[in-house]
């Protein structure tokens, strides 16, 4: 599904997000990326997303190689990825259905097609009953669900969702937690970076452990407790 | 079909998204931007429609390209008379009016404000006969009938000189080639300004979108995507333009038509003015239309292309 062959990232003012990075996710997989803040997490699933471009290395996904993927082809990539941000980047001028029907749109779906789909994730996250509502009229809690239903409407191959319980509290995060382990059972592979390690905790999955750009585990989150 | 109905349909949600994120957030700045493109249109428009209309009605003056024939200075006056008479015959001729050499120099001295004797003294008039040709109009539309005449003309023996008044045409036609020249440097830089205008107008609708923008890069639409309401965007704004340049362009026109007239009437003639015909409008539209989705194309592409979602 992804593999990182020896990745280094490396910003133009010479800091080091990652060093020879090497790992592999397989299809239908939930893997946490933890590590501190700087430890170089959004930096890998940036790399996924090819939002910024490796080093060094070579990165796979489903056998292709993105690594130096063309422009052109960067959206189509991304239409196999659902992202989920700690921010949410929703739409403040688009109703919820509005927000989450994007990525079917940009798939040329029918309006009719898009909003039965969209009623159908919405049901999955719980907003239903809030599909006319603007973001901003909802709670933090909320937009992330719009945030996550707008992100696996389409059926991605892979959900990379950065620290989507940053500004949750414990109980929201547990049920946002719970959300990625239902679209985990449902066979989606999902990569989760939080440095909540007693939110993981609650839900152990493999966990890749990151510290100053190198990888410092990955295995079991029980063995790395 | 099916693609055909979707392809309507995804057009059909641009021009409504078009309307709602970009044209009602920032209306005032869209009038402006159609305020802009409107006067862009009507300064050269307006100076092409007086250009066509004045070279209309000058076609007009025509009928005073005069052919002046001076006769050889042993030709008498009895052959004089002959000749003009023979001129006077000839079909392609209007009229002919014979200019002794006495009347040539009464003429000379009159218009010196002094008398025969004084211009001439007691030398002979070295003046020859002229006879004065006014062609008819089917020889004054061709060009190529009135040289014709005018080497039959000159193959007479008796005639020295073969002059056709051809200054005022020069004039006219140096002051038509002045005001296009003048309509295509204007239009040019008007041209100009409008593509500023259009590249600043838009820059700013992607530059408030951004967030949006970054959103839609992120769920994977191609820059296509994101370009086309833009592209929508220019195309109105450059319909609108030219439909508020077209009633502008009109009023002028004919507000002024009085006082051009007062200035036409003074050189004998009368301009009947007409604003643009259907086909010199439809280009008018095609060109403005297209040239704002081009610009809008160009901008919008490049100010997306600098947008790098976080």
């Amino acid at each position: 599904m992804i593999e990182f062959k020896s990745v280094s990232k490396i910003y133009q003012q010479g800091q080091i997000a990652l060093q020879n990075i090497s790992f592999k996710v397989n299809p239908g997989e939930f893997v946490y990326l933890t590590g501190h803040s700087g430890a170089g997490k959004t930096s890998l699933l940036q790399l996924i997303a090819v939002i910024e471009r490796a080093s060094i290395g070579q990165i796979l996904f489903n056998d292709q190689d993105i690594t130096d993927i063309s422009l052109k082809k960067i959206p189509f990539l991304r239409r196999r990825i659902g992202m989920i941000f700690q921010d949410h980047h929703l739409m403040m001028n688009r109703t919820v259905a509005e927000n989450v029907a994007l990525p079917l749109l940009i798939r040329d779906y029918t309006e009719e097609e898009s909003m039965d789909l969209v009623r159908q994730v919405l049901d999955k996250v719980g907003l239903r009953h809030k599909d006319e509502y603007y973001p901003y009229c909802l709670s933090t809690g909320e937009q992330q669900r719009v945030g996550i239903a707008r992100a696996i409407v389409a059926h991605p191959d892979v959900i990379l969702a950065d620290e989507p319980t940053g500004n949750l509290d414990k109980g929201l995060s547990l049920d946002i937690l719970d959300l990625f382990e239902m679209l985990h059972q449902d066979g989606t592979t999902v990569i989760m970076a939080s440095h909540d390690i007693d939110l993981l905790a609650t839900k152990p999955h493999r966990t890749l452990v990151l510290n100053r750009g190198h990888l410092v585990y990955d295995g079991e989150f029980s063995q790395f407790r | 079909m099916r693609s055909l109905i979707g392809f309507i349909r995804r057009n059909l949600r641009d021009i409504h998204y078009v309307y709602n994120t970009l044209v009602s957030v920032n209306f005032t700045g869209t009038l402006l931007a159609i305020a802009v493109i409107a006067l862009t249109l009507t300064i050269p428009s307006i100076f092409y429609v007086f250009m066509q209309n004045f070279k209309e009605s000058t076609s007009d003056l025509t009928i005073g390209r005069n052919i002046t024939i001076y006769l050889k200075n042993d030709v008498d006056s009895v052959v004089a008379f002959q000749i003009k008479d023979d001129l006077q015959s000839d079909g392609r001729i209007k009229s002919a009016e014979l200019i002794t050499k006495d009347d040539g120099l009464k003429s000379f001295a009159s218009s010196m404000g002094i008398s025969e004797h004084e211009v001439m003294g007691n030398a002979e008039n070295p003046l020859p006969h002229a006879v004065v040709l006014i062609p008819s109009e089917e020889v004054e539309a061709s060009t190529e009938n009135l040289d014709l005449l005018v080497k039959e003309i000159k193959n007479n023996k008796y005639v020295e000189l073969v002059r056709v008044d051809r200054d005022w045409f020069k004039k006219i036609n140096s002051i038509t080639d002045a005001m296009r020249y003048i309509t295509a440097v204007m239009a040019a830089i008007l041209l100009l300004s409008l593509v500023f205008t259009l590249i600043n107008t838009v820059s700013n609708r992607v530059l408030l979108h951004r967030n949006e923008i970054e959103v839609m890069k992120l769920v994977g639409a191609t820059d296509f995507y994101i370009i086309r309401p833009y592209v929508y965007l220019g195309m109105w704004l450059g319909f609108l333009g030219c439909f508020v340049s077209w009633w502008l362009g009109t009023i002028v026109i004919f507000s002024t038509e009085r006082y051009l007239n007062h200035v036409a009437e003074a050189y004998g003639t009368h301009i009947m003015f007409r604003g643009l015909n259907f086909r010199e409008l439809l280009m008018m539209f095609v060109i403005s239309t297209f040239i704002c989705m081009l610009v809008s194309f160009i901008s919008a592409r490049s100010s997306i292309n600098r947008i790098r979602p976080q």
